[in-house]
């Protein structure tokens, strides 16, 4: 674990001055402020200086510098890693790639298109959708994070139960690995030989290098689709829905759930229409040919109606599913109206599991008197509990801790996992060792070990260093290193 | 009970563990006797990649079959590697559930050696390969101890995803023990068209294909010799059956001035099976197999040049993966044939002997020119499998 000794910074700074520029590096102390957490505020700290090159070229001299300094450095997309992700653990070089934003080629004859890593994710789909193609990971940021920032968490999303993760629509990485060389993986032909390198780095969480482009898969839109929204009094009610609708052999397009706290602040926000006497309302939507579609739609409204819901409605416009869709995706945004701050979850259990779990969440809210919203892509059993507090009070945060930590505990013991789609980051470090044995992570070390030798590429994310606590530190600041926030 | 197997043209003994831990102490002592293992599922695939030129031991997976658990409500399975495809495919069956793969030799063909090889037909167009349904993995590192990652749902991105790692790996990375899959609802309907194309109409039928309303869940392109045409659409769907059957009356329609003669629609009873039966027409028992990728959009021209290049041979085109498989007699040798292969592909295109006599199979016939990320494979199975014991030298960036 390094820190950027002081009289290093200035070397620092003046070497990489020469590559980016004035206008291309922010190193004054009030700036630097913007990036010292990401979307995960419980934790801080101030990087030395944050550069902005404009080509792979830049990254591969400022990549350089950093081995020649010893100093650590790490990519960093919109910062919308909601497990801090792109938190400077130790200082040193943040290399954000928001100003390598441009789409180089879209082919849409080989469904692909070339894009840098700071091109937001949503601006793909965007420049396609008049030829009726899109990119299918869509997850809810998708307005602000990065095709990087997907690359590095392996990004999912409302749709990915249908059309798959991040992972399956990669078909190629130009990455600058941590010795400054520069490799191709992969790329628009399928099979090449060799390992499976993209497969690989993309998950990775910027620990194996700095991805610079990414050839993606483009995916031709469904004929036709039918967006429904079942309204339920319970929560136990709507699960058991997604449960019966999965197990009968429908792979609906999306299926996502809302409780009642998050459907009062999108109401409020968005004006939908929502009726704020549910208990939960879930989104149902099927894609694909126009024929069977409407026999499909009415499978899932009876099997709603067969548990419980009070009534099934459907978006009969376009611009009606839009809005449905903006409620969903802005849910997050909306949070504010009902606390100052939120701390939010992204465990994941096996479908079958997630009427127990949610139980199980309500719990553990009354445990630790804090409300909990839930809004989540119920299909695929990926839950995002939003635990609302007010960060000024060091007793709610702590309790939002514990809280937290026991929910992600929960979901292991129904056999699911702690993180879905928002990477492990710091913020999960403490769970490796619960999900995996030792034997495991060496392994995951040896493979990190090819690619980042000296360990200067984003330290301590992902991994546990050695002699790291096998018990969860539920205090942050008890761990070297790292200065949270309190 | 060692007996002894053909690897590619090496005799070496077999061994056949019966249980996790058996296979544990075998690679246990490989690592103290640096002695090389080769893995060996239904043996359909022992000639993948360069053949094996050190003495070792050939390790037979076949025992280890049974399925760990099977949560069928959350379409996900956990097996041993050894479990046949045509056995996974019943039990998956039972639940209305299938794993879209189409698999040649369903019945010989482990999940193990399917994975290691990532095998994949027709459906990929719709479902992709083995990689995008292993959901949790379990293989056993160079001290025969396991290793896992993923897990048992379907989303999960806590740790390196080391499976991508290792499917396709030829087991060179280390034996795959255990397998999680996610699984999709088995189709009530199926179908498949048989279209016998004009002889000018390659390359309209793959771009109308791309475009087309029917959206199928394959469409391939085979030459067969001796037939009335050259080449014959073969376009599959499943789903619903209304679905369905409107899909097979609108590719009739869509793709109609493109076909000489009549289109056929394929008998029920061959349909389940079809896309293992055209997977299988290139992985015969005799002949030599070739392969090549290149863009989606180059498939035509350049299968249309096999064809031309090798009168006679079987060709069997994805057009919607810029995938080309076909299988020659043994009396000539193709290898001349790469390089202008390899230059028409276009960039990023690759050519390469799959299965022929040992002597043919060459570093730059079986993978290529190395690539310059090859060193990266390089190192990562050296920090892996540092003494090479595992089906060392069948992958390119091994020495």
């Amino acid at each position: 674990m390094t820190t950027t000794a002081p009289a290093n910074t200035q070397q620092l700074i003046e070497q990489l001055l020469a590559i980016v520029g004035q206008d291309g590096m922010i190193s004054s102390q009030a700036e630097l402020l913007v990036y010292e957490c990401d979307a995960y505020t419980l934790e801080k700290n101030k990087p030395d200086v944050v550069v902005f090159p404009t080509s792979t070229e830049h990254v591969v001299e400022i990549v350089k510098v950093c081995q020649k300094l010893g100093v650590p450095f790490l990519p960093r997309g919109s910062g919308t890693s909601l497990a801090g992700g792109c938190l400077p653990v130790g200082g040193g070089v943040i290399i954000s790639l928001a100003r390598m934003k441009r789409i180089h080629e879209v082919n849409i004859r080989d469904r692909y298109a070339l894009v840098e890593a700071g091109v937001i994710n949503v601006w793909l789909t965007n420049r396609v959708k008049n030829d009726g193609w899109h990119y299918a990971p869509d997850p809810s940021s998708q307005g602000a994070c990065t095709i990087g920032g997907n690359v590095a968490t392996n990004s999912g999303g409302p749709h990915t139960l249908k059309y798959g993760v991040t992972v399956n629509h990669i078909l190629g990485v130009e990455i600058v690995l941590p010795d400054g060389t520069v490799q191709t993986l992969g790329g628009p032909v399928e099979d090449g030989p060799g390992l499976d390198l993209t497969g690989v780095v993309v998950g990775s969480e910027g620990t194996f290098g700095v991805v610079t482009k990414a050839w993606v898969r483009l995916v031709r839109n469904p004929e036709s689709v039918r967006t429904l929204l079942g309204v339920f009094e319970t929560v136990d009610d709507a699960t058991a829905t997604i449960s019966e609708i999965i197990g009968t052999g429908i792979v609906p397009a999306a299926l996502e759930l809302l409780d009642s706290l998050i459907l009062k602040a999108v109401e409020e926000a968005f004006h939908f229409g929502f009726p704020l006497d549910a208990g939960a309302v879930l989104i149902m939507e099927v894609d694909g040919l126009e024929a069977g579609l409407e026999n499909e739609a009415e499978r899932i409204e009876k099997l709603a109606l067969a548990n419980g819901a009070r009534e099934v409605r459907r978006a009969r416009t376009e611009a009606d599913r839009l809005l449905l869709w903006k409620c969903r995706k802005q849910a997050f945004g909306a949070v504010g109206r009902l606390a100052p701050s939120y701390c939010t979850q992204d465990g994941v259990v096996p479908r079958t599991a997630l009427p127990t779990m949610l139980r199980s969440i309500k719990a553990i809210g009354t445990k630790y008197d804090l409300q909990i919203a839930n809004v989540f892509h119920a299909g695929d059993g990926n839950l995002h509990p939003i635990l609302l507090f007010d960060e000024r009070d060091t007793d709610q945060q702590r309790r939002v801790m514990e809280a937290s930590h026991e929910i992600l505990e929960e979901c292991l013991r129904l056999g699911g996992s702690v993180t879905g789609e928002h990477g492990i980051g710091v913020e999960k470090i403490d769970f490796m060792p619960k999900l995996f044995t030792p034997d495991d992570l060496e392994a995951m070390g040896r493979v990190r070990h090819a690619f980042n030798p000296t360990g200067l590429c984003s330290p301590d994310k992902m991994l546990p260093t050695a002699g790291a606590c096998a018990e969860p530190s539920r205090h942050k600041h008890i761990k070297p290193g790292r200065r949270a926030a309190l | 009970m060692p007996d002894t197997i053909d690897l590619d043209g090496l005799s070496i003994d077999s061994i056949t563990p019966a249980t996790p831990d058996a296979l544990s102490e075998i690679v246990r002592v490989a690592h103290t006797t640096s002695k090389p293992l080769y893995w060996v599922g239904g043996g359909t695939s022992l000639d993948a990649g360069l053949p094996p030129r050190k003495a070792g031991t050939a390790v037979r997976t076949t025992l280890l079959d049974k399925v760990i658990d099977y949560p069928a409500r959350d379409m996900t399975i956990t097996v041993q590697s050894g479990i046949r495809i045509s056995t996974l495919q019943e039990i998956l069956a039972k639940e209305k559930q299938t794993l879209p793969l189409d698999i040649p030799w369903p019945d010989k063909a482990t999940l193990g050696g399917v994975l290691a090889c990532n095998t994949s037909g027709s459906r990929r167009l719709a479902h992709g390969t083995p990689r995008d349904f292993v959901i949790g993995l379990t293989v056993l590192n160079d001290q025969g101890r396991p290793t896992k990652s993923g897990g048992r749902v379907v989303k999960n991105v806590a740790g390196y995803d080391m499976a991508k790692l290792h499917v396709g790996a030829l087991g060179t990375l280390g034996p795959i023990v255990q397998v999680t899959l996610k699984v999709r609802p088995l189709p009530p309907a199926r179908a498949w068209l048989a279209m016998p194309l004009l002889g000018d109409a390659l390359d309209t039928a793959c771009d109308r294909a791309h475009g087309c309303q029917s959206r199928p869940v394959a469409f391939d392109l085979l030459a067969l010799p001796g037939g009335p045409v050259a080449w014959t659409a073969m376009i599959g769907f499943e789903g619903e059956p209304d679905a369905v059957a409107w899909q097979v009356a609108r590719a009739k329609t869509e793709f109609s001035n493109l076909v000489k003669g009549n289109i056929i629609e394929c008998q029920a009873s061959t349909v389940d099976a079809m896309a293992t039966k055209l997977a299988e027409r290139t992985d015969p028992a005799e002949g030599v197999v070739l392969a090549l990728g290149c863009l989606p959009s180059r498939t035509a021209a350049l299968a249309a040049r096999v064809l031309a290049d090798l009168p006679g041979a079987v060709v069997h085109a994805l057009p919607g993966s810029g995938l080309i498989k076909t299988v020659t007699s043994a009396q000539v040798d193709p290898r001349p044939l790469l390089a202008g292969w390899r230059q028409a592909a276009g960039p990023g295109g690759w050519a390469r002997l799959v299965r022929a006599p040992r002597a043919w199979k060459t570093a730059d016939a079986t993978w290529g020119a190395p690539r310059p990320e090859s060193t990266l494979s390089s190192a990562i199975q050296r920090e892996l499998d540092p003494k090479g014991l595992f089906n060392p030298g069948r992958l390119l960036h091994q020495p």
